[in-house]
């Protein structure tokens, strides 16, 4: 990324694959100049997604070795991609509409080919993948610059099985986290008062939910067996690394 | 009779309000660790549960590897040729 004086640039994106002994191999550059390339998925074939945000955006199917398999590009207006994988190295991608309050959903096969789309109204979402399934957390603006939270899951037919309601009224913009976990999903939000963060099992029914007023947003949710990692999320003003271990 | 009836229906009403609010963060923590001067690009765990992360500070980029009882496993830094293009 660079910038000229008011507008900002970014140069593209390089892939290197870090061995199980930490050794970080080569960079190959994998897309030059254009979109902000920050999404990234391995997928069960042994590839990876690499997503480039809006102008336009662009999904990246790379080899094991970091080759480009196939390259495709959607409407300028999908911005924010998010995508999970799925059996057989096909993926789910949600994108927010830039221009409307719409998500775009698309199931991805490995060769590229669009096998099913969907829209869904809402305003910012994640997604992440569990058992076969396509589960996304997004939100929809409420009055008074509020953002309403909701789960809801796709199963492999692309039935949308179930729908749960996470969180009222967090303010729009707020940093959220999404990730599947060996037993259900965590969610993280940024709510007015402060960090939320709960628990569902894989059909949606909430395990636990916590609030912490000391803590503002996590960065990051990494999901890790079980259990998962925050990113970020240590005390308010504090903007070191802060690095927890969860479940 | 009726005295139980009305616990049951406390019961049954107060239950999924009590999951609301059933817990606090600090009981799902086994541990955090703060680290001063760095923060996080992007983060990723591997299949032993590693949490490896990319690190910026103002001149420099470092992946950084943390085992999932807490410890380091790695700290190295970035060359220019690693964190961008080359082809």
């Amino acid at each position: 990324m660079h910038a000229d004086g008011k507008n900002i640039y970014f140069d593209g994106a390089s892939f290197a694959r870090l061995s199980s002994n930490g050794k970080l191999g080569a960079a190959r550059q994998v897309a030059g100049e254009g979109p902000d390339y920050k999404g990234f998925a391995a997928l069960t074939d042994g590839h990876f997604l690499v997503l480039g945000d809006q102008s336009p955006m662009v999904v990246i199917n790379l080899n094991p070795d970091g080759s480009i398999a196939w390259r495709r590009t959607f409407s300028s207006s999908w911005v924010l991609p998010s995508a999970t994988a799925l059996e057989n190295g096909s993926s789910c991608i949600v994108s927010p509409d830039y221009k409307r309050a719409v998500l775009h959903l698309i199931w991805i096969d490995k060769y590229g080919g669009v096998r099913h789309r969907e829209d869904l109204a809402g305003n910012r979402s994640a997604a992440a993948g569990y058992n076969g399934s396509s589960t996304l957390l997004y939100s929809r603006h409420a009055a008074g610059y509020r953002s309403d939270y909701f789960m809801t899951s796709f199963d492999r037919k692309f039935n949308r099985v179930w729908t749960v309601r996470v969180l009222d009224s967090a303010f729009s913009g707020g940093v959220y986290g999404f990730a599947a976990v060996t037993d259900g999903y965590v969610v993280a939000i940024q709510a007015e008062d402060g960090l939320f963060l709960a628990k569902y099992a894989s059909m949606g029914a909430l395990i636990w939910s916590a609030a912490d007023t000391s803590r503002e947003h996590a960065d990051f949710v990494v999901p890790s067996g079980d259990g998962f990692y925050l990113i970020g999320a240590g005390p308010k003003g504090q903007f070191s690394l802060h690095v927890i271990r969860a479940r | 009779m009726p005295y139980r009836i009305t616990i049951l229906a406390f019961l049954s009403v107060t239950a999924p309000m009590a999951a609301q609010t059933d817990s606090t963060l600090a009981g799902h923590i086994i541990w955090e660790h703060d680290l001063p001067h760095l923060s996080a690009d992007s983060a990723s765990a591997d299949h032993d549960g590693n949490l490896w992360i990319v690190s910026s500070s103002l001149n420099s980029h470092r992946l950084i590897c943390i085992s999932s009882n807490g410890e380091s496993c790695a700290d190295l830094p970035l060359t220019d040729r690693q964190t961008e293009a080359s082809g």
